[in-house]
């Protein structure tokens, strides 16, 4: 079975699937200097339990964004807790090489493998109700931030737009402009070459542009 | 191309983490402890505890104020309302005897360490002086920096640092004050005859 299981481990890509790709323009860090990053790691490799408290402070928005605008918001602070506990645990495993890790992606690839496997999980069984994760939290959680994700009108046209994208032109411009990855982490993350990632981008955006000029003007 | 509105517009819709989920993440991650308050003759007093034992207990004092004090000594750690006591807990206020909760003591300094578990020997209606207990971590003369490391106790009553008193008779310092002292101090039998103006 390949549900959502707590086992974590086998399922948190290490960083050998990560590329160097010197062809991008920019770096493929998160925008933050280089130093800041190799700080934070050596603090993880220290003192695991206080590092790992700024990695969900730094990453905890671009986790959230990526489980609710690629997959579902009911279902979004659920893999938002789900991505960070099997990142703490395969830190707490060691083994990683946090010198070539980067964690920004690769806790994007680790979210994004959860909503694979949850809409995967919902096909499979399209009666079934929601998972049943024990709490019922979530339930009360959920409506607060669907409130949240649907802010204006203006918000509402261009998610119903990026609904009508392909998958892969949806994920590469929900990773590259929502949620603000790079094109190449957005390329590690998707597992594909940047120069395919380019082009999902400029075909969804002219997509999305077109739409938006041909729809009815909404000024606010 | 800066002012482009849909790549603008698209990220606007990035989502941010709430404070709930961030409790929630940390939560699930083991990296929340929860607190609990209670009263303990009087004094109004927050507990805070994780899957290692009680690590602070501090009297209620205005909002914000013992979660400022745990983020100081623990980090950015999270800290939530318990739905129950820790276990012991009530009983160990109750009757003085704090001997069997467990207490997180990772933050405290080797000397601090020492000087705790030595105070948690002294039996509940007796007390012993700030030198024995130096004396009894192998430090004597290190009796003031017993008093330091007693004044900054973080789990007191349950490190039961009341019953630590100056070898002159004097009561010594407390960190809840020293009628809080006294009161403890009597519940357990332990006659005070330190001249304060008492019968």
């Amino acid at each position: 079975m390949v549900g959502l299981t707590l086992d974590g481990a086998g399922q948190v890509p290490g960083p050998a699937g990560s590329r160097v790709t010197p062809e991008c323009n920019g770096s493929s860090t998160d925008g933050v200097q280089w130093d800041v990053m190799r700080a934070l790691k050596r603090r993880l490799e220290a003192d695991l339990d206080g590092a790992f408290v700024e990695v969900v402070d730094r990453y905890g928005s671009m986790v959230l964004s990526v489980a609710g605008r690629i997959g579902d918001p009911a279902t979004a602070e659920e893999l938002t807790q789900e991505t960070f506990l099997r990142a703490y645990r395969a830190l707490s495993a060691g083994g990683l090489d946090l010198d070539r890790l980067e964690l920004r992606p690769w806790l994007a690839t680790i979210t994004m493998n959860l909503v694979r496997n949850e809409g995967r999980r919902r096909r499979r069984k399209p009666a079934d109700p929601l998972p049943a994760w024990g709490d019922d939290r979530l339930a009360s959680a959920s409506p607060a931030l669907e409130d949240r994700v649907v802010a204006s009108e203006t918000e509402q046209a261009l998610l119903a737009l990026l609904g009508t994208l392909t998958r892969p032109q949806h994920d590469a411009v929900v990773l590259r402009h929502v949620v603000g990855l790079s094109t190449a982490e957005t390329a590690e993350v998707m597992g594909c070459p940047p120069g395919t990632v380019r082009s999902h981008l400029s075909r969804g955006l002219a997509a999305l542009r077109s739409a938006l000029e041909s729809g009815p003007e909404e000024e606010t | 191309m800066s002012e482009d509105p849909v790549t603008a517009g698209l990220e606007s819709l990035g989502l941010a983490m709430a404070d709930d989920l961030r409790l929630d993440v940390l939560d699930r991650v083991g990296l929340c402890d929860r607190y609990w308050v209670t009263e303990v003759s009087g004094l109004r007093l927050a507990v805070a505890f994780g899957d290692r034992g009680i690590s602070l207990i501090r009297g209620l004092g205005k909002p914000g104020e013992f979660e400022a004090e745990y983020s100081r000594r623990f980090g950015r750690r999270g800290l939530r309302a318990a739905h129950d006591p820790p276990p012991g807990l009530l009983p160990a206020l109750r009757s003085g005897e704090g001997g069997r909760v467990s207490v997180d003591l990772r933050r405290s300094s080797g000397f601090q360490s020492d000087v705790l578990g030595a105070a948690r020997e002294i039996p509940a209606g007796e007390t012993r002086s700030y030198a024995w207990i130096a004396t009894r971590i192998g430090r004597p003369g290190a009796a003031r920096a017993v008093g330091r490391a007693l004044g900054t106790n973080p789990v007191p009553i349950v490190v039961p640092c009341h019953r630590v008193v100056r070898g002159d008779g004097d009561l010594g310092g407390y960190i809840f004050g020293l009628e809080m002292k006294e009161e403890l101090l009597r519940r357990e039998g332990v006659t005070l005859d330190t001249g304060r103006g008492r019968p």
